[in-house]
């Protein structure tokens, strides 16, 4: 029977190359989509997922890194040297900033950081670390976008700054990354031994609630978070409200898409229903028309939808060299309710037919 | 020939269904994910646009709101105060902050106004009291909706609580939602000097434009920058859309390529379905000018009984949506119909004509054979 459904359907090879796009072209809709939207989600965490840390310390009812302005008590940071199990304290001053590049705004999350403490970028591209208060280093893709190279100048609220580095992995739909040194972002805000975040890590082999607990005790009036927690409030907060229509947009075109794979599969079938008729007048049992039927909806269905992720796939990398402050992942997570739905979706779209056919004498077929 | 087109096109019920409901689904794909975009721009500066403000004085340098932050003093509105053409001057506190519910945070813009001054403060709500007091706050619907919260109920900012006692309508779009404090609050929870604000809001006297007051207002006074309404909230959709909404428009362009595809296969595969009947049409000593126009046509009336179909349901996805959904809105334009609907004509058209051409080079007996 195998022999027979792939006879069947190469008869007509352009019909099933005609098919085939079809299924393709709505299942790498479907992918695309779904990988702009998990994009968003790996963006949103990337700077708490690229500096390990275990507590996230702010200012009380900030419970977030990317949402809201924090400052932390002048005394937080002295207070917690010395707490048991504690290894490292990063100090941060975080916030977005506006930039003003080439005479236009543009919107950047500043980084205030201590080189030889950490929190900086995780990844220089290019050009070397902070030195001094007046250096800057850049995300790559703000730098390109506006034109800018390491040793230009640009200006954050009024200030001039060097460009001595660009980072990679450091952008975002929503706004790129820039990293000064702390001092020097205190200076822009017009805050001395301002610190908007702590960032802490246990030592190995503390146990991390009894060290909680004493960070806990020690230092009032904060918020201390473990930092899954951040990144999902951070997600929470900042995807949630954006991400309703995106997420609108994911389930139309699924449904929408697997709907068009539906279609395809069902004319296809409906148009070979002649073909069908014959395999009954000679003598073809039902089971063996519905066997046919799902062999040829199954290859239909798996080869659209591979060449569908490969056009998704194609089409990601090309919209991430284009425009590389967007980021497409394409997960096995996600594709796996699309490859399910899909092949479930042409195998009913190909039994339909095929259940009215079986139940039609076979002159009848070709009378329609 | 028109007419033999559309006899034949309906011919047979269930390929009219099929080739129709191909075309109908892509259409519905490109102009829905359109219409969420569209809807996703709703909104996106309805604190400014429904302010009541002719013109919006900020710091030097500072032309939008979101993500912005400035600070100028009193002694500012004085000096806008006292430009030719200015009516009245209304302070304002801002900061874009997370507001803490039962069921989770929201990000919002919190404007902290002066319940005494004309303007600052939301101009309208559909439920509960426009009349605030210190620890109380005005929301957004959306929000109340989404967070379920309502009148009297307790919501957090910067760990302080505070009693809603009003709700506002279309003040939250994708990025965030607008809420209302006192001024008095404001400075309270950030420690602020009472000196400083952040934007004042000027309404000018009739018969003077709002972007002559405003170079004067800048010209007296070099520490502040005076935007008419109309340039505040370019600069300010302009810096939402660069940050926000980009993404849609790149989902909305891949949603676009790909209905353009299906629209495209789908017509062709309806040409190629009735080449014997247009051999007929040969055989019977048509043109193939007349092959061209049936084959046309076809494409037309399937675009048009699609695009109605499509509409349909759009229509219906904006009703039912924004119910099931808070937040969002479906909104179907003009523009995006035409663009839609015309790239698909050309498209689809071409797409039909390429078989139809094959089939005008063949013997009439040939297309019975193929």
């Amino acid at each position: 029977m195998t022999y027979l459904a792939l006879r069947n359907l190469f008869q007509n090879t352009f019909r099933l190359i005609l098919s085939i796009s079809g299924v393709a072209s709505s299942i790498a809709l479907i992918v695309l989509l779904r990988g702009f939207l998990s994009g968003i989600y790996v963006q949103v965490t990337a700077y708490l997922d690229n500096t390990p840390v275990d507590w996230v310390v702010s200012q009380e009812g900030i419970r977030n890194l990317l949402g809201g302005t924090s400052f932390l008590p002048p005394s937080t940071e002295d207070l917690a040297q010395g707490i048991s199990g504690v290894e490292d304290i990063i100090p941060i001053v975080a916030q977005y900033a506006i930039l003003d590049i080439h005479d236009e705004k543009v919107v950047g999350y500043m980084v205030g950081y201590d080189p030889d403490i950490g929190g900086g970028p995780w990844s220089l591209l290019a050009g070397r670390e902070l030195d001094d208060d007046d250096e800057i280093i850049l995300d790559w893709v703000m730098a390109e976008d506006h034109g800018l190279k390491i040793g230009d100048n640009i200006e954050i609220l009024d200030e001039e700054f060097e460009i001595v580095g660009l980072s990679a992995d450091t952008s975002s739909w929503m706004a790129n990354f820039f990293f000064i040194k702390k001092e020097a972002a205190e200076q822009l805000l017009l805050a001395p031994e301002a610190t908007s975040f702590l960032l802490m890590t246990a030592k190995p082999g503390y146990d991390k609630a009894s060290i909680e607990a004493r960070l806990r005790r020690r230092l009032q009036d904060v918020e201390i978070l473990p930092s899954q927690v951040v990144k999902q409030n951070d997600l929470d907060l900042l995807v949630n409200i954006f991400a309703v229509p995106l997420k609108m947009m994911v389930s139309i075109a699924f449904a929408v898409g697997t709907a068009i794979l539906g279609m395809i599969i069902y004319t296809a079938t409906v148009s070979r229903a002649s073909e069908y008729g014959v395999l009954k007048a000679v003598g073809g049992k039902n089971t063996q028309l519905y066997s046919l039927v799902v062999q040829q909806a199954l290859l239909i269905s798996v080869v659209g939808l591979g060449l569908g992720i490969l056009l998704a796939w194609i089409a990601g990398q090309a919209v991430m060299e284009v425009y590389p402050k967007f980021l497409v992942v394409l997960r096995s997570n996600d594709l796996l309710p699309t490859i399910v739905t899909g092949i479930g979706m042409g195998l009913g779209a190909a039994l339909l037919p095929a259940l009215y056919l079986s139940r039609l004498d076979p002159a009848e077929v070709f009378r329609r | 020939m028109i007419r033999l087109a559309w006899r034949n096109l309906f011919q047979n019920t269930t390929q009219i269904a099929l080739g129709v409901g191909g075309v109908a689904l892509a259409l519905l794909l490109m102009l829905a994910i359109d219409a969420l975009l569209a809807g996703s721009e709703d909104d996106l500066v309805a604190y400014i646009e429904d302010s009541g403000a002719d013109i919006f004085v900020s710091q030097e340098g500072v032309k939008n709101m979101h993500m912005a932050s400035s600070a100028i003093t009193r002694s500012d509105l004085r000096l806008a105060a006292q430009a030719e053409g200015v009516a009245t001057v209304s302070p304002i506190l801002y900061t874009t902050s997370v507001v803490e519910t039962k069921e989770g945070d929201v990000l919002s813009y919190i404007i902290g106004f002066d319940p005494m001054e004309p303007l600052g403060g939301p101009r309208e709500i559909v439920d509960g009291t426009l009349e605030i007091h210190n620890k109380e706050i005005i929301i957004d619907q959306a929000v109340a909706r989404s967070q379920e919260v309502a009148l009297g109920d307790v919501v957090e900012i910067f760990g302080e609580e505070f009693t809603v006692v009003g709700i506002t309508a279309g003040l939250t779009n994708i990025v965030n939602s607008v809420s209302f404090i006192t001024l008095r609050d404001f400075q309270d929870l950030r420690g602020d000097d009472r000196n400083v604000i952040s934007y004042v809001l000027v309404k000018i006297l009739p018969d003077y434009s709002a972007k002559s007051v405003a170079a004067e207002i800048t010209a007296r006074n070099p520490d502040v920058l005076a935007l008419s309404e109309a340039e505040f909230s370019r600069g300010e959709r302009q810096i939402i859309r660069d940050m926000s909404v980009e993404v849609l428009n790149i989902m909305n362009v891949s949603g676009f390529l790909i209905g353009l595809a299906v629209t495209a296969l789908t017509l062709y595969s309806n040409t190629l379905h009735k080449r014997s009947e247009y051999g007929v049409l040969k055989a019977i000593g048509a043109k193939n000018i007349h092959l061209y126009t049936v084959v046309v046509a076809q494409a037309f009336i399937s675009l048009m009984i699609g695009t109605v179909v499509a509409i349909g349901f759009i229509l219906l996805l904006g009703q039912l949506l924004p119910a099931l959904v808070p937040g969002v809105a479906v909104t179907l334009t003009a523009s995006g119909l035409l663009r839609v609907f015309a790239a698909s004509l050309i498209i689809g058209g071409l797409s039909a004509l390429v078989p139809a051409f094959q089939i005008a080079r063949l013997d009439p007996a040939e297309v019975f054979r193929g």
